[in-house]
């Protein structure tokens, strides 16, 4: 047995670091993953730290199980206060790295303070070096992996870095791995680059013991069985990209920056074109059966020699959302983001917004001559994509994030800024999908699919996907939970229909790994904790009612066409839901934890520090 | 019997490791990657391809060993170690052009694979999520290029 | 006589290699003699997509009603010009 999960300090300001053992506690309460970097960032990032400042720490945590066979295990979470929202930014990325990382001894990294000049650090099971990244320094996020092994001589290295667009600060950076994974929301990898940390690269050559080694392979083979089967075939065939049609048929696809919610290009951008025009194989993560990441190339025509991985998100982002009814340059635009180290969704919302500003004279007097993203002008798009990552002319603003563009820019363009708490939204529609409307205006991370996953409540068929109501609190909160259970644990969200009782089955994988006692009940409290400590980071750095909204656009413009014509998202509608939401979750009607709330829950610790804060604003007030 | 290796097809390699994990789990019952017999090696983000012993019939390692600690089964074409002879110095690992071997630090001598003698197939074959490998002599391996060749030159007008 | 489309999404249509299919019903009849009818037809979407014996779609396919209700009741009748979708669970990338 292991003495627990290892914690590695980095002070990248004194090149020192040092190893503790993370307090027992918190793999209890919050298993590993999101859970444990937000409750490591809760430690350590001071509040009112600013996100791109010395203070902000950067934690990355693998789950319990990473390193093992089971499936999906092999991923990581990072966190930080986030540039982008000034709220939690946690974001998951899967792959090599996770498991090499792990494998070092090491579960979890906290990376504190700048750097004088570019650095990378690397991580040799427990030998911790800091490097020099100048010559690296502007380089694409995959050639700075590939020569970082050179430079290691071992191609069993294997590196998370940033690209330009991180260097240079762009408030939604993300931090790549093994060339086609991204952590990729929230902007983390703005925070990597203000510390002038270009990589950590990792070698680990140890082997990752556990509690009870021959039951969890045994479940753990059984578990491979079951992803190869139905229940993971739309993620291992046709991939998430496979959405577009439906999404499009349902009235669901945001189209020219959420101006409408069908996309008249939809069949040339599907999946199923895609899959038969431009498909190549399937790569996985370590110990994965699914294999969903999806490669594709162009042999011919102008974007010939691109390859590039395209999921349904990306695809959205920077195809429909900006009008682009041709796959050759949305894929050309998909590796040009992940070479950049920019995340898809944030980029293509940005990009979308700036369309409609040009679309309504809004943004002329901006670059004026030069380039500008219009709907359906792909060439544009592929131009803007360099000039956001090294913010030059109106790259400069797009790297802003639209929350801060539109805001300086004015002129009613925060109508169509299509952000949730500053994060740009994702590919679907809130007017016709209105529980995930509620998970986005309440997300803790801002406007996120992934940890509301409140779509599932809209098509479960038990629900009128096309009116808020109350009763969708519960249901909001209950996908919120699972999806923080999963993401903590960590398991892949892609693999969750392939158990009979998720919570029961993930919690004996849990206590086969790690020795501690659980059940699927006690998993569920773990889930519900690493939300209300994610709420709780967020209250601490200063969150009110007000900011659990959603864009003007989608309370006053219905819907032009499609199946959910007319249709538009009540102010009142919204408020209703919300108000069911919090009551859900045992906060006040203003959306705030009582201390009650939090020690029912074992978090004590967390209540007394946020009363601590609360009342040094009194006094300071005062 | 033919002499047959494990071989893996790389149009259906994911790269996912799980061979690894099941030699590791066969060979030592732990999840000690560094010791599997078989590697996965990924030369781009979009490739990956599984590599063990390819039981050559002029081995480079065994003809490399200084102090003959290596040899090869005629029967089978697997490499046989003599742990007594062997000083873990490496020259095999050096001449073998496949990486197919790996150096345990826990006996300070070599591992190859030897495709699971005790059970019915060796376990990475049987754990492969993705059915990539198989045991294939050099004919089968020629047979299956052959027909996908003639495939593809059938196929096209 | 009632005449219904079925339009297919995902994988479902790579499998039948068609994005939608035309029934015609016999008067009264529902979403699953709909299904029955589609399986008669296109004997790959049995197993992938559609379970054996008219028992509805395998769990991760959804349908959809003229793309407004989801997983519609199997016994409701359908209305001439009705159009059935067999959509795949969206999840996210």
């Amino acid at each position: 047995m292991e003495p627990g999960f290892r914690l590695l300090v980095i002070d990248l300001g004194a090149s020192s670091a040092s190893t503790q053992v993370v307090p027992p506690s918190y793999v209890e309460h919050y298993l590993g993953g999101v859970g444990l970097v937000v409750r490591l960032l809760w430690d350590y990032c001071p509040p009112g730290a600013d996100p791109l400042g010395p203070d902000n720490p950067l934690v990355f945590a693998t789950g319990a199980m990473a390193g093992t066979l089971v499936p999906t295990s092999s991923k990581h979470a990072v966190a930080a206060k986030s540039p982008l929202t000034g709220f939690v930014g946690d974001s998951l990325s899967g792959g090599p790295w996770s498991l090499a990382f792990r494998r070092t001894g090491y579960s979890a990294i906290v990376v504190q303070g700048m750097a004088p000049t570019p650095t990378y650090v690397f991580i040799d099971d427990d030998t911790v070096h800091f490097r020099p990244a100048t010559h690296l320094w502007g380089r694409g996020s995959y050639e700075t992996e590939q020569l970082i092994r050179k430079e290691l001589g071992d191609s069993a290295v294997r590196v998370s870095s940033i690209g330009p667009a991180g260097e240079n600060k762009v408030r939604y950076a993300c931090i790549g791995n093994d060339g086609t994974r991204q952590a990729g929301r929230t902007g983390l990898g703005a925070v990597m680059g203000s510390k002038r940390l270009k990589a950590i690269a990792v070698r680990g050559t140890r082997a990752v013991q556990v509690a009870n080694h021959d039951r969890l392979v045994q479940v753990s083979i059984d578990l491979l069985k079951r992803g190869q089967g139905p229940a993971t075939e739309k993620y291992r065939i046709l991939g998430t990209v496979g959405n577009v049609l439906s999404l499009n048929r349902l009235g669901a696809l945001p189209t020219n920056n959420f101006q409408r919610s069908t996309f008249p290009g939809a069949e040339a951008v599907s999946g199923e074109y895609l899959y038969q025009r431009y498909f190549r194989n399937t790569s996985a993560c370590p110990a994965c059966p699914i294999a969903c990441q999806h490669n594709y190339r162009v042999t011919e025509g102008e974007y010939q020699g691109t390859r590039a991985q395209l999921d349904y998100e990306s695809l959205f982002a920077l195809g429909p959302l900006n009008g682009i009814a041709s796959l050759p340059p949305i894929l050309r635009a998909a590796q040009l983001c992940d070479e950049l180290g920019l995340d898809t969704i944030s980029t293509g919302v940005a990009l979308a917004w700036a369309a409609e500003c040009y679309q309504r004279g809004v943004l002329d007097e901006v670059d004026r001559g030069a380039l500008h993203p219009a709907f359906g002008d792909y060439e544009a798009l592929l131009r803007m994509l360099p000039r956001i990552a090294t913010r030059s002319g109106l790259g400069d603003l797009l790297a802003e994030g639209v929350k801060r563009a539109s805001a300086s820019v004015g002129q009613g363009s925060e109508h169509w800024a299509m952000h949730a708490k500053g994060l740009e939204l994702p590919g679907y529609e809130p007017r016709t999908l209105k529980t995930l409307a509620l998970g986005l205006a309440t997300g803790t991370r801002g406007g996120c699919h992934n940890r509301s996953a409140a779509y599932d409540v809209d098509m479960s068929g038990t629900v009128d996907r096309f009116r808020g109501e109350v009763g969708r609190g519960p249901l909001a909160a209950e996908t919120e939970d699972l999806a923080a259970t999963l993401d903590s644990l960590i398991l892949c969200k892609f693999i969750r229909r392939c158990f009979d009782d998720l919570y029961a089955e993930s919690a004996r994988l849990f206590s086969l790994t790690t020795g501690l006692n659980s059940d699927a009940k006690e998993l569920r409290r773990a889930g519900q904790r690493v939300v209300n400590l994610k709420k709780a980071f967020n209250i601490r750095e200063g969150w009110t009612h007000q900011d659990d909204t959603l864009p003007p656009r989608l309370f006053s413009d219905p819907l032009p066409d499609g199946v959910g014509q007319g249709v538009s998202l009540g102010r009142e509608e919204l408020e209703l839901m919300i108000a069911d939401y919090y009551q859900a979750r045992g906060w006040t009607a203003q959306g705030l934890i009582p201390e009650k709330k939090l020690r029912e829950l074992g978090m004590g610790d967390i209540a007394a520090q946020l009363r601590e804060v609360h009342d040094g604003h009194r006094r300071h007030n005062l | 019997m033919a002499i047959a290796a494990i071989t893996c097809n790389p149009a259906l390699c994911t790269g996912c490791q799980v061979c690894e994990f099941a030699c590791a789990l066969a060979k030592a019952k732990s999840f000690d990657l560094e010791i599997a017999r078989i590697r996965t090696a990924r030369p781009e983000p979009d490739q990956a391809v599984s590599i063990a012993c390819r039981l050559c019939p002029s081995p480079p390692c065994v003809a490399s060993c200084p102090r003959d600690a290596l040899s090869q089964d005629p029967a089978k074409g697997i490499i046989l170690l003599n742990k007594a002879r062997c000083s873990g110095c490496g020259w095999c690992i050096e001449a073998c052009e496949f990486g197919a071997i790996a150096m345990d630090p826990s006996t300070k001598s070599v591992v190859i694979c030897d495709l699971c003698p005790d059970l019915p197939k060796p376990r990475c074959l049987e754990l492969c999520p993705q059915q990539a490998l198989s045991l294939s002599s050099p004919a089968q391996t020629a047979g299956r290029n052959r027909d996908r060749a003639a495939r593809r030159e059938l196929a096209s007008p | 006589m009632t005449h219904v489309t079925v339009e297919l999404f995902g994988m479902s249509r790579l499998l039948a290699g068609q994005t939608e299919v035309e029934l015609d019903l016999a008067g009264g009849s529902s979403l699953r003699d709909a299904l029955a009818a589609l399986a008669q037809e296109h004997a790959a979407l049995v197993g992938p997509v559609l379970a054996p014996n008219g028992g509805g779609l395998h769990p991760c396919y959804a349908l959809s009603l003229n793309g407004r209700s989801f997983a519609p009741d199997l016994d409701a009748t359908l209305g001439p010009g009705d159009r059935v979708l067999i959509l795949s669970t969206p999840a996210g990338g």
